[in-house]
């Protein structure tokens, strides 16, 4: 029965990455996601950066987005589980409070066996801290992406975002399921990309960089005493719900929380 | 030879300028060798392994902070905001001390300005405010180092339009083995909150 499961999740990861390969032309190997290529290009952010205290905001210019390569796939259990494999420090038991609280892989059996090993295996990771997502793309020579690369990458160069708002809103509205369906089952976007919504929430590298609502709870009297500079400014469509979700929920995240509706892709240089 | 000669009398002057609350730069080291056997607590902020450069240019890692509690924020010296009072509030915190007892501690300043705040622009700020050497270390490390450090003391920061930042002002006190035991995050620092936790931390039977 065991093996029977191994030989399952791996014949899963190679069939998909056969398809994968076919279409995005990405070699591929068993362990790791496909990356898919991403062009360079402008991308308007949704916040407004600030120009410095005391003076103007300054509306949303688009900036310029160097060419980069991201994964077309969450992270899965199984993959992280290899990672654990090699690097026990970052096995349940093992963990430091520092990089990730008590719900650390929660949903795991043990340190090294996942539940129902054939579904789990082809799920994303969730309840992972930031630390761990980090370590894992790290160990691959990659990074998180920058808020700003996955905001890119789900602009998708202006394609289909009515249906990927709709997408959204639907997906918030939906309460969250025991354990996520596996990654890939949807439609890739115009860069190849999967699952950016609709699946699991996602870890950025600069998730610690916005400061809109959580970091003003405590001043009473000056609104904007808790950090230097001007703090959150404008933003570029306000009726944009679902941007204003992603933001508010990076921004009540701390890097050593995992979230059981949380996982991660990797990043890397073209 | 040059900055051997430089380094000694840095240690002679610091020997020579003993106050009740300072100590010397070779003490201090022992000290961080003599606990390096002890495994560090899982809380630890040393627990992260980037290498920072001091103003000195000397390269450290965290673990070198290890021994003492230690007073730290993040902020960048070409911040005309609230940078200048948070570490006018540490300057506070610190001449309360040598005051009111013999109490060990340190002073840490993180730039989150890794482009800029080079070694020397560390250095050339720490004599401009005025802070004592034989307590403060400024450090400047790479982008990873910065944001490791920011995640792990829950320091928020994010460029802006003029070269600047926004970022938390947030003053953290770490005790000996370098976990978080206090925090004040708002800029609204006050001395004497601050100082009686440090006291408390310098009594441990009374914790």
């Amino acid at each position: 029965m065991l093996r029977r499961i191994k030989l399952s999740s791996k014949a899963w990861a190679i069939a998909s990455a056969v398809v994968i390969a076919a279409t995005t032309a990405v070699v591929a190997t068993t362990l790791h996601t496909p990356m898919a290529r991403l062009p360079g290009g402008d991308y308007l952010p949704f916040f407004q950066t600030s120009a410095g205290k005391g003076k103007a905001r300054v509306a949303s210019v688009p900036i310029r987005i160097a060419a980069f390569r991201l994964d077309i796939l969450p992270v899965t259990n199984g993959q992280f589980l290899d990672f654990v494999r090699q690097h026990p420090e970052w096995r349940r038991s093992r963990i430091k409070p520092l990089f990730a609280d008590h719900h650390y892989l929660a949903k795991w059996r043990s340190d090294l066996k996942l539940p129902e090993e054939a579904r789990a295996a082809s799920e994303p990771v969730t309840n992972v801290s930031w630390f761990a997502a980090e370590a894992y793309c790290e160990a691959r020579g990659l990074r998180l992406p920058t808020t700003e690369q996955w905001e890119y990458a789900l602009a998708d160069q202006g394609r289909n975002q009515k249906e990927i708002a709709q997408r959204s809103l639907d997906w918030f509205s939906t309460p969250n399921r025991e354990h996520p369906s596996a990654v890939g089952r949807g439609e890739p976007n115009g860069f190849g990309i999967y699952d950016l919504v609709g699946l699991v929430w996602e870890w950025t590298l600069d998730n610690n960089s916005f400061m809109t609502g959580t970091e003003q709870r405590n001043t009473s009297s000056k609104d904007d005493a808790a950090f230097c500079g001007s703090g959150s400014v404008g933003v570029s469509d306000a009726s944009d719900y679902p941007a204003f979700m992603r933001y508010a929920l990076r921004t009540s995240l701390k890097a050593a929380y995992t979230v059981e509706n949380v996982g991660f892709r990797c990043e890397g240089d073209e | 030879m040059m900055r051997v000669a430089i380094t000694f009398l840095t240690v002679a002057i610091s020997l020579f300028l003993t106050s009740p609350a300072s100590v010397s730069a070779h003490d201090h080291e022992h000290r961080s060798h003599m606990q390096a056997s002890k495994p560090l607590s899982g809380t630890s902020i040393y627990n992260l392994t980037s290498r920072w450069t001091n103003q000195d240019r000397k390269s450290v890692m965290l673990d070198s902070l290890r021994g003492e509690p230690v007073v730290v924020t993040m902020a960048y010296t070409s911040c005309k905001d609230i940078c200048p009072m948070i570490v006018a509030d540490m300057v506070a915190i610190e001449d309360r001390l040598k005051e009111s007892s013999p109490t060990k501690i340190r002073f840490a300043f993180f730039s989150i300005d890794s482009a800029v705040d080079t070694p020397e622009r560390l250095k050339a700020y720490a004599e401009d405010r005025g802070l004592d050497p034989a307590h403060w270390t400024l450090y400047h490390g790479d982008d990873k180092a910065v944001r490791e450090l920011a995640a792990a003391l829950g320091v928020r920061y994010r460029r802006d339009a003029s070269g600047g930042f926004d970022h938390s002002a947030i003053i953290s006190l770490l005790d000996a083995d370098g976990s978080i035991v206090f925090q004040q995050p708002d800029a609204q620092v006050k001395a004497e909150e601050m100082v009686k936790e440090i006291e408390a931390l310098s009594k441990p039977m009374a914790r």
